[in-house]
């Protein structure tokens, strides 16, 4: 049963694997656009603290940017069906 | 300015172009084909992207491609004998059949042990006749059967192989002249080659080792650094002209992962362990917490694998579709000139993603890295007291 409408809308999956990776893709620039814009406030009010700043800023952005990674590999993986 | 700085910057410069505009040009070169079949982007895309079991530099107008070929070695498990080739050739006329034949998921090179072409021949020679659905189900069953019985174990020396061997030797060739200059200039300020890896290793050790595993930081420097500019040297290798996408391999990016696994669990102390398994919260928060805790241990060498694996594989992706672009265009109408005005527009593109994609080679490299160190640094963290 599952396998007759999967097949029956095959043609889907390119729309799938686009919306997959363009919403992770949406979510993690929020994230990120966020993680950036208050580091940047941040160091505006502790230029002295700004090493730190940084260091935490790439690692959270790191794991933001990890959830858009699998969004797109798993939109990859849909539009190779 | 000085003279001589701008002559520096500007062959820098020059460098970095030359390497952007050789490797669209070995891309165009490889995909040239003057024949008018309609063209395959998709196809391209992954012989660039996938690993392969020969090194190819381009195609001629005939179609032969111009590559060294690369050795084959094959566990034969039905002799259980390892069987060593020069290339895939020499394995074909000694009786390995290609697996593509049988199994369209497989690769262009993969190899069935000898005996097998006979048996699967005959197994598709009776699919072919027979069109009862229950027969054809079971003569599936049986060809898939012979498939997996005849699939050896290879440990071919793909051109993936090929490049991490360039790489180590690379690193063993840069990093021992660093260390004997230590000796020679002992006292004295460091030069060339060692003034160049010096704040780069000190980068590390300061803003990565000590800055997320501060008790003993010294014990780990050697993994963080070799992993590092391992992967570094990986990530801009595969940015240079008929090149490998090694770092966009997933069972590479795998490998390196575990290894992060392995270190941090092993080396993990009791702290750590109890807070996976007796987290200090309210005991029915316990049986949400455990599972996740325990779930975690495999999710972040997970995230760190998929990472850099679509990263990278992404730079290269964008690279290649950019250029696919010229050709889709060319191919489309009569007038060649779309070809060429897209062809201008999409090397500029590829000139400003190929000089993102150098950021991405170090970020990457680093962030694995910093991300090694801080689940070590959670898993040898002296237990605080609150």
């Amino acid at each position: 049963m599952l396998l007759q409408v999967t097949s029956g809308v095959s043609q889907m999956y390119g729309i799938g694997a686009g919306l997959a990776a363009g919403l992770a893709a949406l979510g993690a620039g929020v994230g990120i656009g966020l993680i950036g814009g208050n580091a940047a406030t941040a160091i505006a009010r502790q230029p002295e603290a700004e090493n730190k700043i940084r260091a935490t800023m790439l690692l959270t952005a790191v794991l933001v940017e990890g959830v858009a990674l699998f969004g797109e590999v798993i939109g990859f993986l849909l539009s190779n069906k | 300015m000085p003279l001589s700085t701008f002559f520096r910057k500007f062959s820098i410069a020059l460098c970095v172009f030359a390497a952007v505009f050789l490797k669209t040009y070995a891309a165009c070169a490889n995909d040239l084909d003057p024949k008018s079949e309609p063209f395959d982007s998709k196809e391209i895309t992954f012989h660039h992207v996938l690993d392969q079991y020969e090194w190819e530099f381009f195609k001629k107008p005939d179609g032969t491609p111009v590559a060294i070929m690369l050795p084959r070695i094959i566990y034969d498990k039905h002799v259980h004998k390892l069987a060593f080739f020069k290339s895939t050739e020499d394995a074909r006329e000694v009786g390995f059949s290609d697996a593509i034949d049988y199994n369209p998921d497989a690769k262009h090179g993969d190899l069935l042990l000898p005996g097998a072409k006979p048996l699967l021949d005959a197994l598709e020679k009776e699919l072919a006749k027979t069109t009862d659905p229950k027969v054809s189900a079971n003569l599936h069953k049986r060809i898939n059967e012979v498939y997996s019985e005849y699939d050896p174990l290879d440990f071919s020396i793909t051109k993936n192989v090929v490049f991490m061997f360039i790489a180590a030797i690379l690193l063993l060739v840069i990093f021992l002249n660093v260390a004997k200059a230590y000796t020679k200039n002992k006292g004295k300020a460091p030069k060339g080659v060692q003034a160049l890896m010096e704040p780069v290793v000190v980068y590390i050790r300061d803003e990565v080792g000590k800055e997320n595993i501060p008790n003993m930081y010294e014990r780990f420097m050697p993994l963080l650094l070799t992993m590092f500019f391992f992967i570094l040297f990986l990530n801009l290798l595969g940015l240079v002209p008929f090149s490998s996408n090694v770092s966009g391999n997933i069972s590479f990016t795998l490998t390196l992962a575990l290894v992060t696994l392995f270190v941090t669990n092993i080396r993990a102390n009791k702290a750590y362990w109890k807070h996976i398994f007796w987290p200090p919260v309210p005991h029915f928060m316990k049986i949400i917490m455990v599972p996740l805790e325990i779930v975690s241990i495999f999710t972040k060498p997970f995230a760190l694998t998929i990472r850099l694996f679509a990263n990278i594989t992404g730079g290269h992706i964008v690279v290649i579709s950019l250029i696919s672009l010229i050709f889709i265009f060319g191919k489309m109408g009569e007038a060649v000139t779309t070809g060429f005005s897209v062809g201008i527009l999409s090397t500029l593109f590829v000139i400003a993603i190929g000089l993102l994609e150098i950021f991405v080679a170090l970020l990457q490299a680093f962030v694995f890295t910093l991300l090694t160190a801080v689940f070590i640094g959670q898993a040898v963290a002296e237990e605080e007291h609150h």
